[in-house]
């Protein structure tokens, strides 16, 4: 069965103004993402990670290249055009959680779904769906001071999900975790990655979770250095 | 999405009441710091009000050239007709009729003779009647030394500096030595109830104070009056109302009597003025007596070509003509200072509030960047994110601004009735000094709409400078800023 390219990526270049020069934080990646797939970034701290992922993601453009996210050029959209990809097709996990501290766990989830323009009672189903599915059901009137943090990424997680998108970006999920938690996280980011058919690029150099991957790509000063195809990768 | 939004901004504190505490209580103070300063302005020029000019003033053109020599035989007639038509025309202000007087005050002995004597400077004020107000404006019960207030038509005030010059006692009869408005010799016996002191320097050195009726009587003034002053109700000196009116009465009141004499129509009525028993009896009386009679007399004017000569001293000259507070000449200049004054305290005062606002609102939204950031990843796009933020500070500042101005001019209109009474510390300070023993606030129309610009416009635009980081900058950069 051919797989669909979820990204497709091609001679992409990344140059950010410094001073009066250019710095390059990416030259010369070629990347092709098929559906389903379990990616990981991996390389040292400014290597060029972030900067990768945001480009994927539309919050930031390529200066070269050419750059194709589900089965949109992302070269030539509008802010706005990115801007429905993003609500409709992706999600987003950060390192640092970024929930909105003034919502619940069942707001912050919800709110994905609410830009969606999604009617109140499948809003709910799905909210309580995404929740029980990252084990935060008791939780789910709680706001983020009062939670973990690993409750907090689980909480990100599901708002990450909770509108079933087709690529699920996340920068160093697990970054300020501890190991079980790490875990946790890892084991039901890829028990989703195996029960719906959503793309995962993570973004990572914590050894822990290298495992969890199928595919490891590791970057360096900008470049792809290795593309790694993992036989046998833990699971849940 | 906006039910989304309003819960935040209702469960946050720090974007909802802290902003709005902070715009309550800065509109509050414009509003409360404006209205204050208004009203202590208005002080100022109040007692100037109250003992010469008048917010405005009706005299006789003659009179008014030389006032200072209190011509009353240049006088106004018939100042009950007038009056009439005053409270007419400008139903905002009240009126009250004023003869102030020039002549020699005599004290005499047991026997009738001379003991002293000494020019004075008399002012007649109705006093006794309720409309005119004159009692509560000018406060005499405060600038009483002895005695007691006026109570009747002879009952005569005497400042405490002339009292103490002429040896007089409260019960005393004085007897006023002037002329009539028509120029007769005439005595007349005032007497002593009070002495008081204005606490004007040498302002009442020689002055008296006695009710309109006695000088009119004294004087042969019957329905006729140096000057009708006008206040307006709300005892504020609003300069240009002051100004509109007395343009007002000058156009279509005063000229009336000059137009007819000057136009088409009323040549001819000047032709067969040459005699003079031809002209209205109405006409007649607006001219002074003594004038009438001499014209009567004198069979001199029975040509044109010598009318015109007479009417060199046009009649109109005794017509009525309307004088604003700020048309006496060292009052313009302090009117246009207490004006300037406020502006400019003003204007720094909201400067001030408006940065304060203007930076709470950038700040508001810098803490905001990760939020924003996370909106947008999440797929708002900038313009609904920026937009959302506007019309939060929209609301707010209009919240805000609306129970600021609400209070702030409830606090003004409470300090405009009930004042705030100084007197305490006034008396710690120089007893010579000329303030007021109460300052009051005064609401004026602009207080209603003036906190609207530092507390919505500043807020706003402080949110909106602080929303453009939204476009200027890449996406990833505002996300660097929350990650941190
Ligand atoms: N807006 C920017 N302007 C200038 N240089 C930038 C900008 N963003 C990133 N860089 C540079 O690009 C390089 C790659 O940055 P990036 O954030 O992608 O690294 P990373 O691999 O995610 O690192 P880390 O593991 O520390 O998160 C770095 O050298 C960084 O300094
Ligand atoms: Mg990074």
């Amino acid at each position: 069965m051919e797989n669909k390219n979820v990204i497709n990526i091609k001679n992409l270049v990344k140059q950010f103004p410094v001073g009066g020069n250019y710095f390059t934080a990416l030259q010369n990646i070629d990347l092709k993402l098929s559906e389903g797939e379990f990616i990981g970034l991996v390389g040292p701290s400014g290597s060029g990670k972030t900067t990768l992922l945001n480009i994927i993601g539309g919050l930031d453009s390529a200066t070269e290249g050419s750059v194709s996210v589900l089965g949109n050029s992302m070269d030539n959209t509008s802010h706005n055009e990115r801007a429905i990809i993003r609500r409709k097709h992706m999600g987003f996990i950060f390192q640092s959680y970024n929930l909105l501290p003034v919502y619940t766990v069942y707001e912050n989830v919800e709110l994905p779904l609410v830009l969606n323009n999604m009617e109140k009672a499948e809003r709910e189903k799905k909210v309580t769906q995404a929740v029980e599915w990252v084990g935060l059901k008791d939780k789910i009137n709680s706001k983020p001071a009062d939670m973990s943090g690993g409750e907090c990424q689980r909480t990100a997680i599901a708002r990450a999900i909770v509108h079933e998108p087709a690529l699920l970006l996340a920068d160093e999920p697990t970054a300020n975790l501890d190991a079980e938690n790490s875990h946790n996280i890892m084991k039901i980011l890829s028990k989703l990655n195996s029960e719906i058919s959503t793309s995962f690029v993570f973004a990572t150099h914590d050894e822990k979770i290298m495992g969890y991957l199928r595919r490891i790509i590791h970057l360096e000063d900008g470049k792809i250095i290795n593309d790694e195809k993992i036989s046998n990768p833990k699971s849940t | 999405m906006i039910k989304f939004l309003a819960k935040g901004l209702i469960r946050d504190r720090s974007r909802s009441l802290f902003p709005l505490l902070a715009i309550v209580i800065t509109v509050t103070l414009v509003i409360f710091g404006i209205g204050f300063m208004e009203g202590a302005m208005n002080n100022f020029l109040q007692s100037t009000a109250v003992i010469s000019s008048g917010h405005v003033k009706v005299v006789t053109k003659a009179y008014e050239k030389e006032s200072n020599q209190l011509p009353n035989d240049l006088a106004l007639f018939e100042t009950d007709k007038i009056i009439r038509t005053l409270y007419n025309m400008y139903p905002n202000y009240f009126w009250s009729p004023r003869i102030t007087f020039g002549g020699l005050l005599d004290v005499p002995n047991e026997n009738g003779e001379t003991k002293e004597q000494a020019p004075v400077f008399g002012i007649g004020i109705d006093f006794f009647s309720e409309k005119s107000r004159q009692a509560e404006i000018w406060e005499l019960e405060k600038y009483l030394i002895s005695g007691h207030l006026l109570k009747d038509r002879d009952d005569a005030l005497i400042s405490l500096k002339l009292a103490e010059q002429l040896n007089v006692n409260i019960g005393s009869a004085i007897t006023l030595i002037s002329s009539t408005m028509d120029n007769a010799f005439t005595t007349y016996n005032f007497n002593v109830v009070g002495t008081f002191n204005l606490n004007k320097g040498q302002a009442d050195r020689q002055m008296i104070l006695v009710d309109i009726s006695g000088v009119r009587q004294a004087l042969d003034m019957e329905d006729a009056a140096s000057e009708i002053f006008g206040y307006h109700n709300s005892l504020y000196y609003d300069d240009e109302d002051a100004v509109r009116i007395r343009s007002d009465f000058n156009l279509t009141y005063s000229d009336s009597i000059e137009q007819m004499l000057r136009n088409e129509e009323s040549y001819n009525a000047l032709s067969y003025m040459a005699g003079w028993n031809k002209i209205s009896n109405a006409e007649k009386r607006k001219l002074p007596k003594q004038r009438t009679d001499a014209l009567s007399d004198n069979q001199m004017y029975d040509n044109i070509d010598e009318w015109e000569d007479l009417s060199v001293e046009d009649p109109a000259i005794f017509s009525p003509k309307m004088i604003a507070l700020r048309d006496s000449s060292q009052l313009a200049s302090m009117v246009d200072f207490s004006n300037v004054a406020m502006s400019v305290m003003a204007a720094i005062f909201l400067v001030i509030v408006m940065v304060v606002l203007w930076n709470m609102g950038l700040m508001n939204g810098l803490r905001r960047y990760g939020e924003f950031g996370l909106r947008l990843a999440i797929g708002e796009s900038k313009g609904q994110v920026y937009r959302s933020m506007i019309i939060e500070a929209v609301i707010i500042g209009f919240v805000g601004t609306l129970l600021g101005t609400i209070l702030g001019v409830s606090l003004t209109y409470y300090v405009q009735e009930f004042g705030i009474d100084y007197s305490e510390a006034i008396n710690q300070m120089s007893s010579e000094m000329v303030l007021p023993n109460v300052f009051y606030a005064k609401v004026t129309s602009e207080l209603y709409y003036i906190g609207f610009i530092p507390g919505v416009l500043a807020t706003v635009l402080g949110t909106m400078l602080a929303g453009l980081a939204i476009y200027k900058r890449e996406m990833s950069q505002l996300f660097k800023e929350l990650e941190a």
